[in-house]
């Protein structure tokens, strides 16, 4: 690990080659990396060996949990704690209760979707050390970027370079922290 | 678009003969075993079968509208489905003729003593009823023409067609809700002339869709099989008739729920009786059932985009939808008939007779044809 170094970052003009130079990293045995496009590109994540996101579970746990809540809101009011008779109808008259029950599901779900998502992907993130890069502005344009970070215990500031060189980029920069 | 010319074609005319064969001889079957039990079962079949038919028409006009890759992929068997309705014309004609048998309304014994059934004697007569079936059948045997002839152009191979068959379309689409609401009351609603919800043509609109997303998915499993229809039919395209699959679950079972919540809330004597009916001498375990297996355990599953991607689970899925769709016309019709609870062995062999002529006719009109339709949005994009 090289002190005073986040990473070195390669740069491509079309998504099929980082495609191919995530993958031949992986093959190396780079594990501690991340690729940046200007637009989402299918079959990255499972070059990069990244795992799937678990953001679905934890929204599938708040819907059902907002969904309880919902339910049990009109539960404990209507039958526990001012019992009212409407129409002859039970106090726990479940059909007129699954609206509620259904929105409150959607609700806390799509908070906790929108919350958590931002959480996992690092955001607010108002300083990245790529930012330095000056070619990296091109990342929300036209060029594909893979950057293997200094925290990999594989990297070498010379054997990486010369590992990303190989993969024919149109730069290769050194990344400051 | 080369590519398309290289694709095969179906050579189905022997299976739709064996198919056309098995239909009958299930339906014979069906109607010695039990001739009292038989028209019954007929209506709840043919009440889910034409879903597929018209279904199938409204779908096109649908992918006429919107467009998109998912409904390329599906084309060729909607054509299929659609060019059944002659069929599905010949198959009504036991209904009419059963009619005195099956609807309360159209028996003189009956409207002689029912001061409501007179009342609606102006719309419910048996006159009426003919006629109006005819103008449904024509104008779905109309609308279908139209876009067959659309669809024989693109596989003349001409481009840009969808433009000209939208305007058609929109038109057609409007006047396929119309026609599916006012069936939808006169074939199923009017077993209960005492009764009505208002919401019953909508739910029978969507359960036609679902029926035919189900069973084209079920299909395309099929044409899966074919070399070179996996380069247009992708995962995200399948990942694309899953969320619709998904969708129209969802929207089945929120027109199912409203029903079942205005009547329940309101608790009127004329609007109740049709719930109270189906909660007792054992329809309350059928009602149970289409929520847990019809609703819950499909949305379970199809939350998952695992799922909804792979043709395998998904095929699968919606063949189980199939069974419920028919348990739910089996739930809307058969208590009108009996009011206890039993399943007969006509209740089995009348649907699926009738869903094995259904099957023969698809497969009859497929012969001959490429597997897929050269439909201007076939082509993925990004694809080389």
């Amino acid at each position: 690990m090289a002190e005073g170094v986040y990473g070195l970052v390669a740069e491509f003009d079309d998504p099929d080659r980082l495609i191919e130079a995530a993958r031949r990293a992986r093959e190396s045995g780079y594990r501690r990396m991340d690729a940046y496009t200007p637009f989402p590109v299918h079959g990255l994540l499972e070059a990069l060996g990244k795992r799937p996101t678990r953001l679905q579970w934890i929204v599938f746990i708040a819907a059902v949990l907002g969904g309880v809540g919902g339910y049990y809101l009109q539960y404990w009011i209507a039958a526990v704690d001012y019992p009212i008779n409407v129409g002859g109808k039970p106090l726990n008259s479940w059909p007129n209760f699954i609206p509620v029950t259904f929105e409150m599901a959607v609700l806390v779900s799509a908070i906790v979707a929108a919350v958590v998502m931002f959480a996992l992907n690092g955001l607010p993130q108002p300083y990245h050390p790529l930012f330095k890069v000056e070619r990296f502005q091109r990342a929300s344009q036209d060029r594909f970027f893979l950057c293997i970070e200094a925290e990999d215990p594989r990297f070498d500031l010379e054997e990486t370079r010369r590992f990303l060189e190989s993969l024919n980029p149109l730069s290769v920069e050194v990344v400051e922290p | 678009m080369h590519e398309l010319e290289h694709l095969p074609t179906f050579q189905s005319r022997g299976k739709a003969i064996g198919f056309f064969v098995a239909g009958v001889v299930l339906c014979a079957v069906g109607f010695l075993t039990n001739s009292a039990g038989f028209l019954p079962a007929y209506l709840f079949s043919y009440l889910f079968w034409i879903g597929a038919a018209v279904g199938s028409l409204g779908l096109m006009l649908l992918i006429n509208l919107t467009g998109g890759g998912w409904g390329a992929v599906i084309y060729r068997l909607l054509t299929a489905g659609a060019k059944t309705l002659p069929l599905m014309a010949v198959l009504f004609l036991p209904i009419l003729f059963g009619m005195r048998d099956l609807y309360e309304w159209a028996s003189p014994e009956a409207l002689a003593h029912d001061e409501l059934l007179q009342a609606k004697a102006g719309y419910l007569n048996p006159t009426f009823f003919v006629l109006r079936t005819v103008v449904y059948f024509a104008f779905w045997l109309g609308a279908t023409v139209v876009v067959l002839k659309a669809v024989g152009r693109w596989d003349a191979g001409e481009r840009g067609l969808r433009p000209a068959v939208r305007g058609f379309s929109g038109f057609a689409m409007w006047m396929l809700a119309y026609s599916v609401t006012f069936a939808s009351v006169d074939w199923s609603m009017s077993l209960e002339p005492h009764w009505y919800s208002t919401i019953f043509g909508m739910k029978a609109f969507v359960s036609m869709g679902l029926i035919t997303f189900a069973a084209m998915i079920v299909g395309l499993r099929f044409l899966l099989r074919f070399p070179g229809v996996d380069r247009f039919a992708t995962e995200e395209r399948i990942h694309d008739l899953g969320k619709l699959l998904f969708g129209f679950t969802n929207l089945w079972a929120y027109m199912s729920f409203a029903q079942l919540i205005i009547i329940w809330s309101g608790n009127l004597p004329e609007l109740n009786i049709w719930y109270i009916k189906r909660s007792l001498n054992g329809w309350n375990a059928v009602g149970v059932i289409l929520i847990v297996f019809h609703f819950g355990l499909p949305f379970l599953i199809l939350l998952s985009r695992y799922s909804k991607q792979r043709i395998e689970i998904l095929s699968l899925l919606a063949l189980w939808l199939l069974v419920m769709q028919l348990v739910d016309q089996f739930y809307q019709v058969i208590p009108v008939f009996r009011p206890g609870l039993s399943v007969t062995l006509t209740d089995v062999l009348v649907p699926l007779g009738m869903g094995a002529l259904w099957i023969g006719g698809v497969l009859w009109s497929l012969h001959g044809r490429r597997v897929l339709v050269p439909h201007d949005d076939l082509v993925p994009r990004g694809a080389h």
